[in-house]
Parts: structure tokens; sequence; C-alpha cells
């Protein structure tokens, strides 16, 4: 039998850490919570967790020195995941409270919803609930998913920011909010990021994280040759 | 319309779920930790963990309870009662909570919703509002567990309760919880008008037209369902759930604590001209072909 996947789970002081590692445990999987550079380099699999704001993460995470750690994990080809803040701190940069530089893996920044009415329903930050992703087209078909979701998929998100890629190729799904449509799943080759929580999503969460240990393959890497 | 969320709310006392009217008289309708699973499992969107003798123990007893549901629930969970410090906080969400609610200490330390929001996110930070109706013509806020009135005016409260930096607001009537006679609409609706966070209807839910009204007229983004549900999963005569028997979810059963003598005489009666009990994914079977989206599995 195939030796388990090492999955490292970053503890940068930010984050939903257990709860990832409690979803992970529930689907057979061990991982380890750390920020041992050389703990991450050894990883099969890395998870960026994190909640709270962009400026506390990217100032943590360079205090720990974790910043070129994370880069060269990113270039090693390994898969990357990275979960709601997680996902942000992959942008070159963001504008919450401030204007921060970020781990710059994917060309794109970090931006708040808008608020503001909706058929007189008010539209409220942050957004708490279960929404519908919607893929695009070519990503998932009626016979094919992304990491075992599809358009239709109902996933649980809280947050008041959002990821806008440059380049709207790496935006796999989107999802629509009051007057917003935003980016909640973003992939370039092997960084994947997710606006939403899958370790409270549900049986459909503990599928993604399954899918994201235990399926992912080269040519998962989509669009490897994009941008 | 954008997808509401609908949440089951557990009070507990001891090991057990329980149910009160207006926040009295709690009986024992099973064990807590049944109850969560399966709500889970159901399709509940969110659980609510109220522990109702935080106040006369000064501090929450839910520690141990969230440590062992959270290894197996992955949808949010909040925890409310009897938390007064940042460091109450810190320990529940360590438990495996995602979110805790605040109501008695917030009124008593506004700072407290301040800091906890400062250090842990607003996201994670609910202040629980309970709120009855004076003759007056306004809604006072209560604290511990509906025993003790404070003269603030709740729609003052929950715009500086957002100002301080909570993240959601879990609004509950004192005046209609545990009545089965719906929900407060006015209050929900002008407090859901007038704060930029969501709100979280609580509190009177007996049929599902209750929910759905609190939704189309009181604008709440969420409704928290307690009876209801309740009734439909814990039926001591009947057999709606077919699973019931299996996980002991039935009244009177794998209770160790607590007055279970009405369950098996059936509240004489009374609830069951108020409660038209429904399973979760019948609620929202209902909701769904009313206009009203919310998650499927």
């Amino acid at each position: 039998m195939d030796k388990a996947p090492r999955i490292v789970i970053v503890d940068y002081g930010c984050g939903n850490l257990f709860s990832i590692q409690r979803a992970l445990l529930e689907i057979g999987v061990s991982s380890l919570i750390s920020r041992d550079p050389d703990e991450i380099r050894r990883a099969d699999k890395v998870i960026l967790p994190g909640v709270g704001a962009f400026g506390t993460g990217m100032n943590n995470i360079r205090s720990y020195g974790l910043k070129d750690v994370i880069a060269e994990f990113a270039a090693s080809g390994k898969f990357l995941l990275g979960i709601c803040l997680g996902m942000q701190l992959l942008m070159r940069e963001s504008y919450e409270f401030g204007h921060y530089e970020g781990l710059h893996l994917i060309a794109g920044k970090v931006t708040r919803l808008q608020e503001g009415s909706e058929q007189e329903q008010i539209v409220k930050i942050p957004h708490v609930g279960w929404n519908e992703l919607h893929f695009k087209s070519e990503i998932t078909t009626p016979k094919s998913s992304w990491l075992g979701l599809q358009t239709g998929t109902y996933v649980y998100f809280l947050h008041s920011f959002y990821v806008i890629p440059d380049d709207p190729r790496y935006c796999m799904a989107s999802v629509e909010y009051g007057a917003n449509k935003f980016c909640a799943i973003v992939q370039k080759n092997n960084i994947m990021g997710v606006q939403f929580h899958p370790e409270i999503s549900g049986p459909t969460g503990l599928k993604l994280l399954k899918n994201f240990v235990f399926e992912l393959k080269e040519e998962n890497k989509i669009y490897a040759h994009a941008g | 319309m954008k997808p509401v969320r609908i949440i089951s709310r557990i009070d507990i006392k001891g090991p057990n779920l329980v149910k009160g009217i207006q926040f009295d008289g709690n009986r024992a309708l099973g064990k807590a930790e049944d109850f969560a699973y399966l709500y889970y499992k159901e399709g509940s969107d969110e659980l609510i963990f109220y522990d109702t003798v935080a106040s006369l123990y000064q501090r929450n007893n839910l520690l141990e309870f969230v440590t062992a549901v959270s290894r197996h629930i992955f949808v949010p969970l909040t925890v409310a009662g009897g938390i007064r410090t940042i460091d109450d906080v810190q320990h529940i969400l360590r438990a495996g909570a995602d979110k805790v609610a605040i109501n008695t200490a917030a009124i008593h330390n506004k700072n407290l919703i301040a800091e906890a929001a400062k250090a842990f996110g607003s996201q994670c930070i609910v202040v629980g509002i309970e709120a009855k109706h004076r003759d007056e013509g306004w809604w006072e806020a209560w604290v511990d567990y509906g025993r003790e009135p404070t003269g603030i005016n709740v729609i003052e409260w929950a715009k500086e309760a957002v100002d301080l930096g909570a993240g959601e607001i879990l609004l509950t009537s004192i005046d209609f919880e545990g009545t089965g006679h719906g929900f407060d609409i006015e209050l929900t609706a002008r407090i859901a008008r007038e704060v930029s966070v969501p709100v979280i209807a609580s509190g009177g839910a007996g049929i599902k037209e209750h929910v759905e009204n609190v939704i189309q007229h009181g604008r709440a983004d969420a409704v928290a369902v307690a009876g209801m549900f309740h009734y439909y999963y814990a039926q001591p005569l009947t057999r709606r759930y077919s699973a019931s028997d299996e996980i002991g979810l039935r009244m009177g059963r794998q209770i160790d604590e607590g007055n279970v003598d009405f369950l098996n005489l059936r509240y004489g009666g009374l609830f069951e001209k108020r409660f038209k009990a429904i399973s979760i994914t019948g609620l929202k079977g209902y909701l769904n072909s009313r206009g009203i989206r919310c998650r499927d599995l």
C-alpha cells in the first residue's frame, strides 16, 4: 500500500488549524500543524489556512520566516491549498485596512465586498452563509468535477474580502452575493485557493479535502502554461 | 434572493438537550450529543449550543461537549452562554467552536466585544440579544438566559454591538421563545434594517410558515429553530424517523437527569396543538417551494 501522504497545515498564528485537522482525521488522514520550514519542505501537500486580517497574516508569515519556504514549496510543483485568508494571501496585494503585499504566487489583488441592497434585501457584510458555486463550463461538466465540486454545490462562506486574479482564467468558480460576483476558487498550476471553508462545509467540504489529499495528479494542474 | 441559513438551536443542561417556554420550565428531551450529530447529518446549516445554566455556575460548561462533537460535525458551531472573558472565547474556539455568542458579558463590559473581535476577528463574534417587548412600545434587552432586565433599548444596543465589532446578531424574542406562536417579525425587521451584519432570528417557530414569514417579512438572514425540529426527531410514541431508535433519540431514553414524565405524557397534548413538528429537510423543501433558497445536501 502507498505511504500516506504527508500533509502539513501551516501554523502562522491565524487560524482554523484544528478544524482543518479534525476534518482531515474524519477522512482518515493524520496531518501535522507546523511552522517548521523543514516539515513544510518535506510535505507532499500543504494547506495554508487562515482567519482574520490580511496584514496580520502576512506580518506573521514574515516574522516566522515562512514567506520563502512557502514560495519554495509552491515552486516545487507540489500542491498547495489556501483556505479563506490563506487563499487571499496567495495574491500579490491586498487593500484590507491599508495596502499590503501578499505571497504573490498568483497575480491578483484582494478587495472588499460591496454593501448595498438588492431587491429590497440588504446585502450584509461579512458574507456569512451557504452559496452555490458556479463553475466555468470548461472546468466542470455533468460528468466531471473540480475536486468533487460542481456548479450548484453549496459551500460555506465567512468573509468580507475576496480575490480578483489579474488573469480571469485562474478563477475556476464564482459566487453571486448581492451585487457582488466574486471568485470562490482560484487555481494556477499546483496553487489552489478556496474562499469558502471546506472544513465546515459538511460532507461536500470533506469530499474536497479527500480529493485534495488522495486524488490530485499532474493533469490536475490546470493552465500549466497560461500567463 | 440570497440563500438563508437554517440553524438548529440546542439548549443544554447537563448532558441533555432541554426545551423550555419563554426561557422557563426547561424539560429534557434527550442527549444533546445525539441531537447534534443527527441535526448535522440531516442537513442543518449550522448548530448553536446554548448553555442554559451558565449564569448559575458563572461560566460556560460546554467545553468538553464541544471538544467531543466538533470531531465529527463539519458545519459551523456557535457556543452561547456564560462567555465572559477573552480567555473564555479562546478556550471555546480552541475546543472546536467556530463562533461564540456573547450576551450578558457584552452588555456589562462592552469592551469585550471590541477586544474579542480584534483578537479573533468579527466573523467569530456573535452578539446574543434577548429582547422583551415593553408596553410603552419598545424592546428591552434582558440578560442571564432571559432572567434579568437591563433597561437597554435593543435596537440601540444592536447598532452599538455592530460598531464594536460584532459579526452577527443572534436575536431571541423572550415573549415568543418556545411558545410556537411565531417570531417577533416587527422586532426582527427593525434590527435587520438597522444593522449591516447578518441577523439570526430565534425563538417562536411553531409551524413552517413562521419561518417563511420571518425571512420574507422579518428579513432574517438566518433562522434558528428548536422545538419544531426537537419534537419531530424525539417522538415518544410514533416512529416518524426510522433511524431514531438506533441512535437512541426517542424521548425518555438515555436521559439521566431532568424531568422526563412530560415526555411520555406528551405535554398533556398542549404542544401537539401549537407545534407542527417538521424535519430539517422538510422545512428546507418547503422554503425552497416558496422561493426561499437554502442549501440542499
